[in-house]
């Protein structure tokens, strides 16, 4: 009995060991950036567009090369409706590569890009905030959102459903919750 | 629930020998609290559940169990996610090493368990069953042939995608009751 106590010891030993290998080889982080802050919608006439990069951001090398699975993509949002109308907010995004950007129109950024954030409402004459957890009901095209995400280039656009309502976004960040070696 | 049958399933199989040589069993029921090991979407939590033991040879006892855990909303240091705290269902048998079984007195032993883990967050729709192991150590408290005071704390490692795993630390408080002593 005293020899398989023993035995067993051993192997409780290598597991635990293997155990604690393990604790420091992986994880589940979160990463942000911010997308835009203290911007006002009616930019170009008609829409806020930017061209995203975080891949030289230092969190997001920490992680880069080690990425094992995007667990959730989401958003927080800080605005301004500095107009009396309630309305609804659309975030739209496409790859690098393509050729919608600033000058493209709105009916073509409708038909070609990839719809992210639908129809979020927006208080009147008011600031509304959407927190990380509250953001995946507004997600569409999750799977295209995570891949976006793990290239960490894109192209983004954002507007309100009627360009007469005026919005100052205070904040836009992208959340990233990834698991990842250390 | 295919999982869970196959689990359940083991766990009669494996009691029937034991049963059948008139060896006794017991009931346990444990509560405290979990920690993620570096998991930045999830805070310390609870955890209870429920056990059987049964000796399966001198020294040896196996486990069935079910055990609830709940995590905390994540408190991310930089500013305040909203993410809700992920619900854990595992089950499975953990094999213990040196466990008194009804002996009165001190009695420290080791674990190892393997079982399924649901993984539950509500918030973003997330719902998905691994298959884990866990090892651990404890010490179990004989009050009388019958009644056994536990304290037990085990790490939980649950593999996910491309060879990255969950991780989570334990420690629970609980009582067993044994039959048949």
């Amino acid at each position: 009995m005293n020899y398989l106590k023993r035995k067993l010891g051993i192997v409780g030993s290598v597991v635990a060991l293997s155990l604690l290998a393990g604790c420091l080889l992986s994880g589940t982080f979160v990463f942000s950036y911010m997308l835009v802050e203290n911007e006002d919608l009616i930019y170009n006439g008609d829409f806020y567009f930017a061209s995203v990069d975080w891949t030289d951001d230092d969190d997001w090398e920490d992680h880069k090369g080690n990425i094992k699975d995007i667990d959730l993509v989401g958003f927080e949002l800080w605005a301004t409706n500095i107009t009396g109308t309630a309305d609804t907010f659309t975030v739209y995004v496409v790859d690098l590569q393509s050729n919608l950007d600033g000058g493209s129109t709105r009916s073509e950024v409708d038909s070609l890009a990839t719809l992210a954030v639908n129809d979020l409402p927006i208080a009147a004459s008011g600031q509304t905030h959407v927190t990380y957890g509250q953001s995946f009901k507004y997600l569409d095209n999750v799977e295209t959102l995570k891949n976006l995400t793990e290239a960490g280039k894109f192209k983004l656009f954002a507007f309100m459903t009627s360009p007469s309502v005026n919005l100052t976004v205070d904040s836009l960040r992208v959340i990233v919750t990834l698991t990842a070696g250390t | 629930m295919r999982k869970e049958l196959k689990v359940l399933l083991l766990v009669v199989l494996l009691a029937q020998p034991a049963l059948a040589e008139g060896i006794t069993f017991g009931i346990g029921v444990a509560a405290g609290l979990d920690y993620p090991i570096v998991q930045e979407d999830q805070a310390k939590g609870t955890v209870f559940g429920f056990k059987g033991r049964v000796k399966a040879i001198p020294s040896i006892a196996l486990e069935p169990n079910i055990y609830f855990t709940k995590y905390g909303d994540s408190d991310y240091e930089d500013f305040d996610l909203g993410l809700e705290g992920s619900k854990i269902t595992a089950y499975g048998v953990d094999a213990t090493l040196g466990a008194s079984f009804g002996a009165v007195g001190v009695k420290p032993y080791g674990l190892f368990g393997v079982g399924f883990y649901k993984v539950k967050r509500d918030q973003v729709q997330q719902d998905k069953t691994d298959f884990g192991w866990s090892a651990g150590f404890g010490i179990e408290v004989g009050v009388n042939p019958t009644v056994g005071l536990d304290v037990r704390g085990k790490l939980v490692v649950i593999p996910t995608n491309g060879g990255a795993s969950k991780k989570s630390a334990s420690i629970t408080g609980g009582l067993n009751y044994y039959f048949g002593n």
